[in-house]
């Protein structure tokens, strides 16, 4: 089985808020140095889902990321965990997209890899948050996509997936080739073994530029962008503590019993 | 000049990071700091999948084929999350010691089982006076027959409770010079005549007693060659305290951080407290060093990795992460203030290992007297 599974380099999601600030003239966050990059957490579940079907049916995973200056010991992470190819989109011109025009991209970049059997992407990005990217690609591809996946298991030439819903889960099968986005309900994520880790340096990352790929420049980063930010803001949370009295702890339970039902919470 | 790691080795250290942070949080560190064995089964277990036992053993010993550089590395995270266990003691002290004087018959039988977390060994050098020095050195071991006879109190031996087999370093032999006339014996733990008693230490760190009272072992048992095992053991002590260093600097880091997150955060006077020059110049000093920590371990690690003479940077490494570690969590407490002293926080985990540290393999004044006489002094 042919897999490809998309992932994002993103700052990690982990960092305390005060770390990051918005520069209100340009709507854009202002760039920051303390915080670590990492891999977005709903890809490395994508990996994951992936590796489980190599472990089960055997296969190859090729791994596509886009953005600059991508850091090699990030973007690498998959191959210590057992993918066999790392395709780096790595070019100015691919920089200040939005969902759409990453989509673009990478749709192509699937293209060229060519044969492939499933298309995994994380659920969304850990820094946009917007989950449009996977959706984009099965569209320009043209093949079914299923989203929210906590399971996927590969069964003669379909796919089972138990997709998240808000109250529980549903089984669906889907034929190949399929685009599944995975979400955290996938479970933990395997830690590279040593081996795997040095394994790595002998697998060198594939670099394509636009042309490689045959995008059209208008379609792609931020001459493609479809989206317009109108306010780019950190909302503001402002929090009011206020002590409930009474002269013993029944009463105290009543008190705050009769506010809580002044206030509309219960 | 570089003395960044390589991109797999940022690799095995972010992912070691994240492994300890969800295997090894601090409730366990501190659970293991009152557990006599001191050793959690599963995450030794798991440590072994990952290949990070075996890391610095060839590949036909069931090792990773790593280098110096990916075991510093490791170590680092190791200090960082205040990893409980024998690591020390038995993958570095006792596997590198059979991995650079063993017959290849003790290596093919121990070493895979040690990288497989099957084993469990230790060193016993240290006694009464706790000095590494080779005049220390008073256990004796007598010949007879096919067999050695061990006597004698061996101090400070760590993880011996655990230990499946005890490297003994006994005395053969009265020489001309006191690194003469040593011999090291591996010993099963469940020989007759072995009492092994867990002493009370300060970082929780399990240090035992160990008696030998006329402890029978077979010359087939002895490691490397009979009288002579004082120089091989002093190249892999060598060994061993660079990893010691680096595990230091891990933790004499996050030491650091904990303080500055801290500084960043506390309020006090409508301020962080973190804008208040007194403690610029604590964080401030504490970073210069922590860097200075990392720059001789590298050192001494990339020239070690590279077979040069190292004896210089290892001295200088040792004496300086040993007493810079303890400045830096000591200082932690002080930007902590009140919050630093409680047991539910980390801070005091720093310390008490900062201070085992310095005393493991050798304290600063040691180191001192080791630079100088490599001085030529």
């Amino acid at each position: 089985m042919n897999m490809i599974v998309c992932i994002k380099q993103v700052l990690d999601p982990e960092a305390p808020l005060s770390s990051f600030k918005i520069d209100p003239a340009t709507n854009t966050m202002v760039p920051v140095t303390s915080v670590p990059f990492v891999i977005s957490p709903f890809d490395e579940q994508a990996v994951e889902a992936a590796l489980k079907i190599k472990d089960a049916k055997g296969g190859k995973i090729t791994v596509i990321s886009l953005g600059v200056n991508l850091l090699r010991d990030v973007v690498k992470k998959p191959l210590s965990l057992g993918a066999d190819e790392l395709i780096l989109l790595e070019d100015p011109a691919f920089i200040g997209g939005d969902s759409w025009s990453t989509a673009y991209a990478l749709a192509a970049a699937i293209k060229k890899v060519g044969q492939f059997d499933l298309i995994f992407c994380g659920r969304q990005a850990a820094d946009s948050d917007s989950g449009q990217v996977g959706a984009c690609i099965a569209e320009i591809l043209g093949i079914p996509q299923v989203s929210v996946a906590k399971k996927v298991e590969a069964i003669d030439g379909k796919v089972k997936v138990d997709k998240v819903t808000t109250d529980g889960y549903e089984v669906v099968e889907v034929p190949t080739p399929a685009l599944i986005t995975v979400s955290n309900e996938l479970g933990e994520v395997r830690f590279a073994t040593f081996k795997g880790t040095m394994a790595s340096k002998k697998k060198e990352p594939i670099i394509w530029k636009p042309a490689d790929i045959g995008a059209e420049p208008a379609k792609i980063g931020a001459a493609g962008r479809r989206i317009k930010t109108r306010k780019l803001f950190q909302p503001v949370r402002d929090s009011k503590c206020e002590i409930i009295g009474g002269e013993t702890d029944e009463d105290k339970a009543a008190n705050l019993a009769k506010k809580l039902v002044e206030v509309k919470l219960i | 000049m570089d003395f960044d790691y390589n991109d797999e080795q940022k690799m095995l250290k972010q992912g070691a990071r994240e492994f300890f942070e969800k295997e090894c949080p601090k409730s366990l560190v501190k659970q293991m700091m009152e557990d006599e064995k001191g050793n959690p089964p599963e995450l030794w277990k798991k440590m072994s999948q990952l290949g990070w036992l075996g890391l610095i053993y060839p590949e036909k010993y069931g090792g990773g084929d790593g280098n110096m550089i990916d075991l510093i590395a490791l170590e680092e995270e190791m200090g960082r999350a205040c990893l409980p266990g024998p690591f020390l003691s038995t993958v570095l002290l006792s596997g590198l010691f059979i991995l650079h004087n063993g017959s290849e018959e003790q290596k093919k039988e121990i070493l895979p089982k040690i990288a497989g977390g099957q084993l469990i060994l230790t060193l016993a050098l240290t006694e009464q006076s706790d000095s590494y020095e080779a005049s220390a050195v008073s256990v004796e071991a007598k010949a007879e027959k096919d067999d050695y006879i061990i006597d004698g109190t061996k101090l400070f031996v760590p993880d011996a409770q655990i230990a499946d087999y005890i490297i003994c370093i006994a005395r053969t032999k009265k020489g001309d010079k006191p690194e003469d006339g040593l011999t090291a014996f591996l010993v099963d733990r469940k020989t007759p005549g072995i009492t092994i008693t867990l002493l009370k230490t300060l970082a929780g760190d399990k240090l035992c007693e160990v008696v030998f009272n006329k402890v029978k072992v077979s010359k087939k048992n002895i490691i490397g060659k009979l009288d002579q095992a004082w120089g091989p053991l002093q190249q892999t002590l060598q060994q061993v305290k660079i990893a010691q260093c680096a595990e230091m600097v891990g933790g004499a880091q996050r030491a650091l951080e904990l303080a500055a997150d801290h500084a960043k955060k506390r309020i006090q006077f409508d301020r962080p407290i973190g804008s208040f020059p007194v403690i610029h110049h604590l964080i401030a000093n504490a970073m210069m060093d922590v860097d200075a920590c990392k720059f001789l371990t590298y050192e001494a690690a990339w020239k070690f990795s590279e077979g040069m003479p190292c004896a210089k940077e290892i001295a200088m490494a040792k004496a300086w992460t040993g007493e810079a570690y303890q400045r830096t969590a000591a200082m932690g407490h002080q930007v902590l203030g009140g919050i630093g002293y409680t047991l539910d926080g980390e801070m005091h985990l720093y310390f008490r290992r900062a201070k085992s540290g310095e005393l493991t393999l050798g304290d600063g004044k040691f180191h001192r007297e080791a630079l100088a006489k490599e001085l030529g002094m």
